[in-house]
């Protein structure tokens, strides 16, 4: 560690945050097993691709794809991955990480639309869809043990439901964007003046709302779309906001478990104008502690801690949107759409890219998985 | 066809050999910005505004004065306005943002059929209150603006009584004030003041401003254009052609019942070129001059002069209105060769453009998710 490092750090208050005092970061340094992750991308001639990858810059899994993916789920024992095609998406594929193996496709149920999103919990794969006709958001359900026959759905809450997260043992958490779409005019957004955006909790096993939270009135145009859950169960929001590009709001929110409310985050007048009021991915450190958020369009990334909501830092990254833990305490790996894979830990002023021309090459989709 | 395999081909390629430039200083782009402007941007919201005012005029005139207005006259009003707007409607950033002006002025696309729904609710409500220009203004978007104007002129049902008739004319009346107030707005926010957009603009790069540096600014402008392309190839061509001559879905195009649909498309492609072109060819202005001479790849400026006119020209063989000519055998080969044009232009846009002027745009910040 450079004494620049530790200077910026301890500026930052890392060093009070046990960032930098971890014995675990000295030995997840020398571990045998690179750490993996997934995400989608596109090569230099436009084909797509589901790509597995470590940090060292092996690829395990590199699948075409016929259409772009967007983000990706690993099931609990590590065997089975799922990767999303991007909204308005009709397929999923799920594929052996470890060797890039097709091992199911998945249709998008008829008059339905995949999200993008989805997880696992409770021996289930939930998918956040779309029902063309009507835009209202659904959750489907779909079983890994009958080769991923959807066996159920229920409603999100909201419409444009997009990123979903598990908390505890059996609570989905979803956010629902609030815009209507419809597959006649693919991505464009109809409902800009009526927008109704929304975190839901749902049951996954009945289905049934556990509880709802919103912004405002006045930020009804704040779009809700990815979420990160850090381990104290605090739920993390980033936005994006569709009102005019001068206005200036806040970005990024907090759930905290036992509240009933969001907490928005305020930033300095200049990083909150950098963000070009657009989040794109979100993600907590491999101890839950510290939150990254990236700003794709202001080729930004920001780091706060969870517990006191400070930031502790920003690192600029043209067109990054991927961001995943890599392991230490306050590490990510960050991805970007103009192609590199970058080595970060927050409060850094820098950060190092991994040196294999498949990385630099590709153009990597928004979203990155820690597997 | 050979020519656009070309084009397409190039597009793809994302490694081509650029002139070796100096990169782009401060005040090169503040030139670039001010320059469109001054020459594209504030004269088409000025006849954009002239237009709206008229056609406020014009249907007071067709409403309230007895033989003032002839239908025919008031059509050519509105047809001026959409002209207008067709050459505008590329420019999505600043005061059009406000108040959510662009979608108030045309609701489109509307696959929910939202103008015709909500259209036919006001219609049936016969309430005055509900014209009332401040209540109208904050009511549905769908219903303010020129699709619903266009409704009312080229689709409505025969109406059903003389009150029927006179509501019908005050909603007009009430679409083309709010349209004239919107238009007249946005010209202003972008002219008037210290605050004026255009001075926004100028003073990229000063402590406070919206834009950090003036390649911002210039990165909204490349936003414009390559949406330009995007909408026509994307939506007011893909859509109705459908996947197949079966499959053709006319009243997917933006304007099929007035038939205009196909003129909508040669204005946005030709505001978009004339925007790539900067206004006055013989002038030291816009993304052309700046591809030159600022980054000094003539190569490249003449591969995207000869796409806009190539694409221009097809635009222009087509021999019948775009809501026919997509379920035409003959006529359809030429929208499909149109929107392959489009989205191999879009697609140099992207590739070779942007990094051009030194703003490489990439995977998730042109169109996130």
């Amino acid at each position: 560690m450079t004494n620049r490092r530790r200077f910026l750090a301890n500026v930052l208050g890392l060093g009070a945050l046990g960032l930098l005092a971890s014995p675990f970061a000295a030995a997840t340094q020398t571990a045998p097993n690179p750490r993996r992750f997934m995400s989608a991308r596109a090569d230099a001639q436009g084909r797509f691709f589901a790509t597995v990858f470590d940090d060292e810059g092996r690829v395990y899994a590199d699948v075409r794809m016929p259409t772009r993916g967007h983000g990706s789920a690993v099931a609990p024992s590590g065997r089975e991955a799922v990767m999303f095609s991007r909204r308005p998406g009709d397929f999923l594929l799920v594929i052996d990480p470890a060797d890039g193996r097709l091992l199911t496709r998945v249709t998008a149920a008829p008059g339905r639309f995949f999200d993008g999103h989805g997880c696992f919990v409770a021996g289930r794969l939930y998918v956040t869809e779309t029902l063309a006709e009507t835009g209202d958001g659904l959750i489907g359900v779909y079983d890994p043990q009958d080769a991923y026959r959807r066996i159920g759905e229920f409603s999100s809450g909201g419409l444009d439901p997009h990123d979903i997260r598990v908390v505890g043992e059996r609570t989905l958490v979803v956010a629902n964007g609030g815009i209507l779409t419809h597959p006649d005019a693919p991505r464009v957004k109809l409902n800009l003046d009526t927008m109704d955006p929304s975190l839901a909790y749902l049951d996954a096993v009945d289905g049934s709302l556990v509880a709802q939270l919103r912004l405002p009135p006045s930020m009804h145009q704040s779009s809700i779309r990815h979420l990160a859950v850090a381990r104290d169960g605090t739920v993390a929001v980033a936005m994006q906001y569709e009102g005019p590009s001068t206005a200036r709001v806040p970005l990024v929110a907090l759930h905290r478990p036992g509240t009933m409310r969001l907490e928005t985050l305020a930033l300095p007048e200049p990083l909150l104008v950098s963000l070009r009021n657009y989040c794109g991915s979100a993600a907590v450190d491999a101890t839950g502690r510290v939150l990254g958020v990236s700003s794709p369009r202001g080729g930004l990334m920001l780091f706060w801690d969870v517990q006191d909501g400070r930031l502790l830092g920003s690192t600029e990254l043209r067109d990054g949107c991927g961001i995943a833990a890599a392991g230490d305490e306050g590490t990510f790996l960050l991805t970007s759409g103009l192609g590199g894979v970058h080595r970060h830990h927050a409060g850094d002023a820098g950060m190092s890219a991994i040196d294999r021309s498949l990385f630099t090459d590709s153009r990597w989709d928004n979203h990155l998985l820690t597997l | 066809m050979r020519r656009l395999k070309t084009l397409t081909l190039i597009a793809v390629m994302t490694v081509a050999a650029t002139a070796a430039a100096a990169a782009p200083s401060a005040d090169d782009y503040r030139r670039l910005n001010l320059d469109l402007v001054d020459h594209h941007i504030l004269p088409r919201y000025v006849r954009l505004a002239d237009a709206a005012a008229a056609l406020e005029r014009s249907t007071e005139g067709y409403c309230t004065t007895p033989m003032g207005t002839t239908p025919a006259e008031l059509d050519q009003a509105w047809q001026t306005t959409v002209d207008a707007w067709q050459s505008a409607q590329h420019l999505r950033f600043g005061p059009v943002e406000l108040f959510m002006r662009g979608m108030r002025i045309a609701f489109w696309p509307d696959p929910r059929n939202s103008v015709g729904r909500q259209l036919d609710e006001l219609l049936a409500s016969g309430d005055p209150a509900a014209l009332e220009p401040d209540r109208f203004a904050h009511g549905s978007i769908a219903t303010q603006g020129l699709p619903a104007f266009e409704r009312l002129l080229h689709d409505a049902t025969p109406a059903r009584s003389d009150a029927d008739r006179a509501f019908r004319c005050a909603a007009m009346q009430a679409i083309a004030h709010n349209v004239a107030d919107m238009t007249a707005g946005m010209l202003s926010d972008w002219r008037d003041g210290n605050d004026g957009f255009r001075e926004i603009i100028r003073r990229a790069g000063e402590p406070g401003v919206h834009y950090h540096t003036p390649r911002e600014a210039t990165l909204d402008l490349f936003k414009s254009l390559h949406a330009a392309l995007e909408v026509v190839a994307d939506h007011k061509l893909k859509r109705p052609l459908g996947d197949s001559l079966q499959a053709a879905r006319p009243q997917l195009a933006e304007s099929w019942r007035s038939e205009r649909s196909l003129d909508n498309v040669r204005l946005n492609l030709a505001a978009a070129e004339a925007l790539y072109l900067g206004e006055d060819p013989q002038s030291e202005g816009g993304f052309s001059h700046f591809v030159r001479t600022t980054a000094g790849d003539t190569a490249l400026d003449d591969l995207l002069r000869r796409a806009f006119k190539q694409t221009r020209a097809t635009a222009q063989s087509i021999g019948m209105p775009l809501e026919r000519a997509v379920a035409d055998p003959a006529e359809r080969r030429k929208v499909e060769k149109l929107a392959r044009e489009a989205a191999a232009l879009k697609a140099l846009l992207a590739q070779r453009l942007a990094p051009a002027l030194g703003i490489p745009v990439g995977f998730n910040a042109l169109d996130g998710d």
